[in-house]
Parts: C-alpha cells; structure tokens; sequence
C-alpha cells in the first residue's frame, strides 16, 4: 500500500514539474538550437533522465535549476555530436581554412568591402527588433559545427578546458573556430541590416 | 580603414586577440600589439564593438520573452514515462 502511495506521489511530483517548466525549458532550447523538434526533443530527454534519477534529486536545489541542469548537459552532448559530424578529422576543421581569407588579404588587413563599418546600427535601440531578427536568422545560417563552437562558449561559462575537452580539440583550435564563426556572424549580421535599411 | 602597427599586429591577428582575451588574459606584448592597432584601426575598433554587442545578445536571449506552446510536448513527456501499472 505504502509503495503504491509511494509510485502514486513520485507520477504526480513529475506531472507536476512537466507542467511547471516545460515552457521554459523548451523557449531556452528553441533559441539554441535550429530545429524546433530538436529543441523537443532535447527537453523530452531532459525529463526522461529527471524521471530516472528523480529519487536521487535531494530537493538542495529548485527543481528548476536542476531541470536546466539536465538540460545543458543534453545540449552539450548534442553540440558534441553536431561539431564532430562537421569535422570527420579529429575535430579538425579541414573544410574551412579559406574561411579567415575570405574577409582579409593576404597581408593580413580587412579586405576591401569586408571591413566593418563604424555605422552599422548594431547597438542603436531603435534598430533592437531588427537586430534580434538579425541575429536569430545568421545564428541558424551558420555552419552547424560552428554553431556548436559558439554555443559553447555560453553554455560552458567560457571555460575553454571544459569545451576543449567536450569538443575534442586543442585550444588553438577552438580559437580559431570561434574567430572564424565570429566573423560570418557579424558579417552576416552587417549585410541583413544593410539590406533592410535601403 | 585596415592598418598595421609597428608591431606588425594587422587586423586577422587583431580581431583573433578581441576573442581570445574572452578566455585568458594576453600576454603583455599581444595587449601592447592590440592597443596599438585598435588606435589606428577603425574597422578593428568597429569589430570589437560589435562583436561584444553579439556576446552581450548571446549571453542574455530567451531569459525573456513570449511564451512557447507546450502542452502537446508535456503530453508526450508524461505519456512517455512508465505508467503506475
């Protein structure tokens, strides 16, 4: 009787959480990653392994916290996962060194038309929509991998042993990736304000 | 306008440095190197601002925000977990 008290409670607890923190866990994800059934499907595994480990969880945490927890451990595995799909080699990406080149001569200065431009709106108030719109759309237009990269750096608080460790790759490395989906991004971002201010 | 310092920092190793120093402090000839060129380099001293100004974007999205749609999820959440037999 007692144990099926026991079952009964430990269902409506997790009925509970489910009800109380999807929506949150699921805009968190949304936002990181590009797929929405992605982002889903990582929240649905977030409360699969909070099922699973739910008698373990103390209560020293809000069950929020731990719920987030969970679920930044998930996308680590999955930003993992994607980086290593787009670099086959040992977590080197071997596809993109013209990448840098593309923005800067060989000398090493901005090339021409690729050159940041002081009066590009990126912090005008007004312009707050269009850059969020902006910024959401070059995020999803990067290379998955790089993506990853980016990511990353949040998720793990820029502690660069930690990512270098996740990713599989040096620190230089990572670096270098992270220079390289910077420059797309912000390029990317330039030219979408450009584009709808003329 | 691109530009080199006498310390032969050009602006591909300019905005590297802008994003290592996320991550570790620069050495003093890096920072030295980097302050010089920031100086005479408009185009780098407008990637750093924007550049931070994406970190800043990065670091704060989705704290806010519309509400999403959940509730098919949350059924297959709960549909998902092994019944009280």
């Amino acid at each position: 009787m007692d144990a099926t008290d026991a079952k009964e409670q430990r269902h409506r607890t997790f009925a509970m959480w489910v009800k109380a923190h999807t929506a949150d866990l699921l805009r968190y994800a949304s936002a990181r990653v590009k797929e929405k059934a992605v982002a889903e499907d990582l929240v649905q595994l977030t409360f699969v392994a909070a099922w699973e480990t739910m008698d373990r969880f103390a209560g020293d945490s809000s069950p929020r916290t731990w719920l987030f927890a969970i679920l930044k451990h998930k996308l680590a595995d999955h930003y993992r996962r994607v980086y290593r799909e787009g670099t086959p080699v040992s977590g080197i990406d071997l596809s993109n060194d013209e990448e840098p080149g593309r923005y800067f001569t060989t000398n090493g200065h901005w090339d021409g038309t690729h050159a940041p431009a002081e009066a590009a709106a990126f912090d005008d108030e007004d312009q707050h929509e269009r850059l969020d719109r902006a910024l959401r759309h070059c995020l999803d237009a990067l290379p998955p991998h790089w993506r990853s990269a980016v990511e990353m750096k949040y998720l793990m608080n820029k502690d660069s042993a930690k990512i270098q460790e996740t990713l599989g790759l040096s620190e230089t490395n990572y670096w270098q990736q992270l220079h390289r989906a910077k420059l797309k991004l912000r390029a990317c971002i330039q030219s979408r304000l450009n584009e709808r201010s003329h | 306008m691109a530009a080199t310092s006498s310390h032969g920092t050009h602006c591909r190793k300019a905005t590297e440095l802008i994003e290592v120093r996320e991550f570790r402090a620069l050495h003093w000839r890096e920072r030295v190197g980097l302050w010089m060129h920031l100086r005479i380099c408009s185009a780098c001293r407008a990637y750093q601002k924007q550049s931070r100004m994406i970190d800043r974007w990065l670091e704060r999205r989705a704290n806010e925000g519309p509400t999403i749609q959940s509730e098919a999820l949350e059924t297959r959440i709960i549909d998902g977990i092994p019944p009280l037999s």
